[in-house]
């Protein structure tokens, strides 16, 4: 059984588009992410992906709902929201980083080989992390949430650990393994044109980025318009 | 030295790293066989790299976290809960129920005859913080009337005022209190006659009024009673260690000198109004506990026993010694002094 896949670059230079366009769309989202904590204040995604304990976790979604009814809804929706784009980021990201070991994957002899093709699969785990985290907090999202068992808040992070790990140490592993092949000029010509469109990608993010981000005394404001 | 230790470290590393990077790919030319180490190199470059930035990362994220907590690790909501039940398992439900539940006393006679009477003695209850938009030490609940209109000071909440005043800066989270009515000639009078601040917050933000004032023993000073009717006992809780006492002034750690920067600002105001007043010394207690910190928040049920029984022997000690004739006659000449000053200046 081959554990190597052979893809174009092209296909790579689209989930990473992809990943790039919902990372912005859910940039959008989180503007509305604030709970009330003695005073309105903004949170982030992290906050509940990474809480010092279950209490914190509980804490911050009942914060959430300490706002006025009007600004619950508009946090609970973008939250919602976030969630379930999440889960379209998840497909452009990790498939961009199975994709990568892959190209380098097939680049390599020996063990780099087998090492990358390996970390290029183990992006499922990385995956079926994300999910479960995904609807462990769709769970956690309503008024008095249950604090989780000492057991539930270890396995959590556990899960957090393994989906932020294995992600990002492929990611890097092969930009470091591609800086290698570009200062030995093992490459053809080809792939330069995807090159260019990985860097207009990223360009285009960060401008994107630039534009749609603002202070959080603005989002703040923003945020607490409209209020009935 | 620890800290540079690391960094120092932390920049070797990536060093050796990079100049193996570039070592490996300059032989590679000539030695075909060190390809693997050459990508081994640059994997385990990326690899360091994505470690710091993780650090880095980590760090920054604690520091905004902490940030958006108001500067405090422990959010105090364990602690404000739980001296809220204290309170309602007390009948203490509203600002109204505290006042009256504190001035409740059992029935006072005086063995000596006194002018003033026992009529106007009440009992009452204060809660000191510090607060810091505007910048005044804040007595609970005496001033509430700064946060709150008259009508409306029972949306204050009473475990708030003691969870305000035990917010130890970066230990525990500031406590607020929000939509204060700034707008209200009521409130806009109280700040300027009790503050001078012609301008209040819509938000105030607290923290231990131990900052400011860590023996409040002059709220006790009643300058309008001239023979005490009875003693104002404090007592105090001595934590400074033999080191303390260290006169030389160049032989601090960094630790030791910013404490000492704390402790003066923390006991002077406390200071000058014993200065100022001495016989007040008279009846202050101590009860020496340089072997106990006063952050220990873990401390050892043998701990609170020995401390107990330390506060026991030092009430027991200052009981015996204290003197309440010698007492009541200097702050009696005390206070003659001062009314004599008082009318002289106003002539």
């Amino acid at each position: 059984m081959h554990l190597v896949i052979y893809f174009n670059w092209m296909l790579f230079c689209i989930t990473f588009g992809l990943m790039l366009l919902i990372s912005i769309l859910m940039g959008l989202q989180s503007k509305n992410f604030f709970k009330m904590h003695m005073v309105v204040t903004k949170f982030s995604m992290l906050d509940l992906e990474f809480p010092a304990s279950a209490l914190e976790l509980v804490t911050l979604i009942n914060d959430i709902f300490k706002l006025p009814e009007t600004l619950v809804k508009k946090t609970i929706k973008a939250l919602k929201t976030q969630l379930w784009l999440d889960f379209l980021f998840m497909l452009a990201g990790y498939a961009s980083i199975f994709i990568l070991c892959m190209k380098v994957s097939a680049k390599m002899v020996s063990f780099g080989h087998g090492f990358f093709a390996v970390l290029a699969w183990v992006q499922i785990i990385s995956l079926v992390c994300n999910v479960i985290e995904n609807i462990y907090l769709f769970y956690k999202l309503h008024p008095d949430p249950v604090m989780s068992k000492p057991v539930i808040e270890k396995l959590y992070l556990m899960l957090e650990i393994c989906k932020w790990g294995i992600a990002l140490i492929a990611a890097v592993c092969c930009v470091a393994a591609l800086f290698y092949f570009w200062l030995r000029g093992i490459y053809s010509s080809d792939s330069l044109y995807y090159l260019l469109i990985v860097i207009a990608e990223i360009t285009v993010f960060l401008v994107l980025k630039k534009i749609t981000t603002k202070t959080e005394q603005h989002c703040l404001e923003e945020f607490q318009q409209n209020i009935q | 030295m620890k800290v540079k230790k690391w960094i120092t470290g932390i920049v070797i590393i990536a060093f050796l790293l990079l100049a193996g990077d570039v070592t490996f790919v300059g032989l590679e030319h000539k030695i075909h066989s060190l390809t693997v180490f050459t990508k081994l190199f640059f994997v385990l470059t990326g690899f360091y790299f994505l470690l710091i930035a993780l650090a880095t990362f980590y760090s920054g994220r604690l520091f905004k976290r902490l940030k958006n907590s108001g500067y405090g690790i422990n959010p105090g909501n364990y602690f404000y809960d739980w001296i809220k039940q204290q309170l309602i398992a007390n009948d203490v439900h509203t600002v109204s129920d505290l006042n009256a539940k504190a001035s409740t006393l059992p029935e006072l006679h005086l063995r000596t005859n006194n002018p003033e009477g026992v009529a106007s003695l009440k009992g009452d209850v204060t809660f000191i913080a510090s607060e810091l938009v505007t910048q005044n030490k804040i007595q609970f609940p005496d001033m509430c009337f700064l946060f709150r209109t008259k009508d409306n000071i029972d949306s204050l909440q009473p475990a708030g005022f003691i969870r305000a005043s035990m917010s130890i800066p970066v230990f525990f989270e500031s406590y607020m209190i929000n939509d204060i009515p700034c707008t209200t000639d009521e409130i806009k009078n109280a700040w300027l006659n009790m503050m001078d601040e012609p301008d209040p917050p819509t938000t105030a933000r607290f923290v231990d009024g131990g900052m400011l004032s860590n023996f409040p023993i002059n709220i006790f000073y009643n300058p309008k009673v001239v023979t005490p009717r009875l003693p104002s006992f404090g007592i105090d809780l001595d934590d400074s260690k033999p080191d303390d006492a260290e006169k030389n002034a160049t032989a601090w750690s960094l630790v030791g000198y910013i404490g000492r920067m704390f402790n003066t600002i923390r006991y002077y105001y406390d200071k000058d109004f014993l200065l100022k007043n001495k016989v007040y010394e008279k009846g202050i207690g101590k009860i020496p506990l340089s072997d106990y910190n006063w952050l220990n928040f873990f401390l050892s049920d043998q701990d609170k026993i020995d401390m107990f029984v330390l506060g026991a022997k030092a009430a027991t000690k200052f009981l015996m010694e204290f003197n309440w004739d010698d007492y009541k006659n200097n702050r009696t000449m005390m206070q003659m002094a001062l009314n004599k000053e008082k009318a002289k200046a106003s002539d």
